[in-house]
């Protein structure tokens, strides 16, 4: 084989090669959809839960209702989004000597994207910083203020059209919540549904 | 007609929460709602009333058999209908964000607080080693900490149990008079100018010993303040931190459990 067969099937390979790497990455892309179609333009979307827990490293601190609004669009081929509201619901912790005073999440917007692991799909919101007042003469962490900070990384499941956030999902998406000084946890099944143009109609990521 | 639709979707959850933000007692009687979807006015489709009906169509909580269902597509998939659950309407209480006033007035926790002697457990919280406790040899664990506001006067510590006992919080160890430059204590040494409070054995010491077979978890709460409280040796830990909390502040947490 001379060298300019040499150089030529070195240069397919490398082209196939690379081919290879960018539809991989492409894949490891998803975006959103309505009704089977990719997402044009920018929707609305809310999550809620019926029971989500937030565990602080010491203090279960429960909420019933847990909710969150999402700006979606697909950008470069790829599912992001805005999370703009996230109101939390009658939040107690494990201690009868400690109430939940306030409780809210800061510095809104957070982005989000789309990420796709081991073929599962999962949506990740960063930046996530929610403030606990807790209260009680006789509470440890009375008076004091703690910061949940870090992002998290939910489930998607394209049939029931909800998001899960648990360890498993954390853990496949490596995405953390920290609260005094250890790791948070995050648990909940949330439904999700589109509340502007596509209301109705089913959401899926792919 | 885009900013009509963008104004409908603000309006329609603002609705959702001011119903569940007001109502109070009638929001937590959840089996006499219609859903959010239901008062939505736009699918025409009414969601079920009940969770528990939902909660029917919830999805199991098993990775593994989601996984295999993201994938897989239902026949009202393929038809583009939603078939996933609506979001309920929320129960209860709407919780409140903290004001600015509140997160000012209150220690907030923004000192990163941390011990190389604590053990990570499976569970990724942090447990004490037997050698800090009356079971080894009684002494404190190193404590490093950064992220002390500039122009703090005084850095206050204390160790106390997550439960009060007998209606009382039981504090470890209180130490006032720490100078704000400092970034640790080693273990066993006391810094020039540290002041000692009475721990709840009634010493002027540090001790963690919990009765046998009981589980604690001690909060380590290291507070940065504005002012100079610099309090008596043998101070009371509970007055000092009420003192403290009145201040406000910066403070630095950590949680670590210890099984006797």
């Amino acid at each position: 084989m001379n060298r300019k067969v040499r150089t030529l099937v070195r240069g397919v390979f490398l082209a196939l090669a690379l081919s290879a790497v960018f539809s991989a990455s492409a894949s490891a892309a998803p975006s959103w959809n309505f009704a089977g179609k990719a997402l044009e333009g920018k929707e609305t979307i809310m999550g809620g839960a019926f029971e989500s827990g937030l565990t602080l490293p010491g203090l279960t601190t429960k909420c019933e209702n847990f909710l969150y609004k999402l700006t979606i669009e697909n950008s470069g081929g790829t599912g992001k989004g805005s999370l703009t509201e996230m109101p939390l619901y009658n939040c107690t912790t494990s201690s009868k000597f400690c109430t939940v005073k306030t409780i809210g999440a800061e510095a809104l917007p957070y982005a989000s994207h789309l990420s796709t692991v081991s073929a599962s799909n999962y949506i990740v919101i960063e930046g996530v910083k929610v403030a606990i007042l807790y209260a009680g003469e006789l509470c440890s962490l009375g008076g004091t203020t703690a910061r949940v900070t870090g992002s998290a990384g939910g489930l998607l499941d394209n049939v029931a059209e909800t998001a899960t956030f648990n360890a498993a999902s954390f853990s496949a998406t490596k995405t953390e919540l920290k609260a005094l000084g250890g790791k948070a946890e995050w648990t909940g099944v949330f439904p999700t549904e589109a509340f502007e143009w596509h209301r109705e109609q089913a959401l899926t990521v792919s | 007609m885009k900013s009509t639709g963008a104004i409908l979707a603000s309006v329609l959850f603002a609705f959702l929460l001011a119903l569940s933000g007001c109502g109070g007692g009638e929001g937590s009687d959840a089996s006499t709602q219609s859903t959010t979807s239901s008062t939505q006015g736009g699918g025409g489709k009414q969601a079920s009333s009940d969770p528990s009906s939902s909660k029917a169509k919830k999805p199991t909580s098993d990775p593994s058999k989601q996984e295999s269902t993201n994938s897989s597509t239902s026949k009202a998939q393929k038809e583009g209908v939603k078939h996933g659950s609506h979001i309920a309407q929320p129960k209860g209480k709407r919780e409140r964000a903290p004001s600015p006033s509140e997160v000012a007035n209150s220690a907030v926790a923004d000192i990163s607080l941390e011990s190389p002697n604590f053990i990570t457990t499976a569970s990724s919280e942090y447990e004490l080693p037997t050698t800090y406790t009356c079971d080894g040899k009684n002494s404190p664990p190193t404590l490093k900490w950064s992220g002390v506001p500039a122009g703090s006067k005084e850095l206050i510590l204390f160790i106390l149990g997550l439960q009060p006992i007998e209606e009382t919080l039981f504090f470890n160890w209180a130490v006032a008079g720490l100078d704000p430059s400092l970034a640790e204590i080693p273990t066993g040494q006391l810094p020039t100018g540290a002041i000692l409070g009475r721990n709840g054995y009634g010493k002027n010491a540090y001790s963690i010993c919990p009765a046998k077979g009981q589980a604690e978890t001690y909060v380590f709460a290291l507070y940065a303040l504005p002012q100079v409280l610099s309090p008596k040796r043998g101070f009371d830990p509970m007055s000092l931190r009420k003192e403290v909390l009145g201040i406000s502040g910066d403070v630095g947490l950590v949680t670590a459990s210890f099984e006797r």
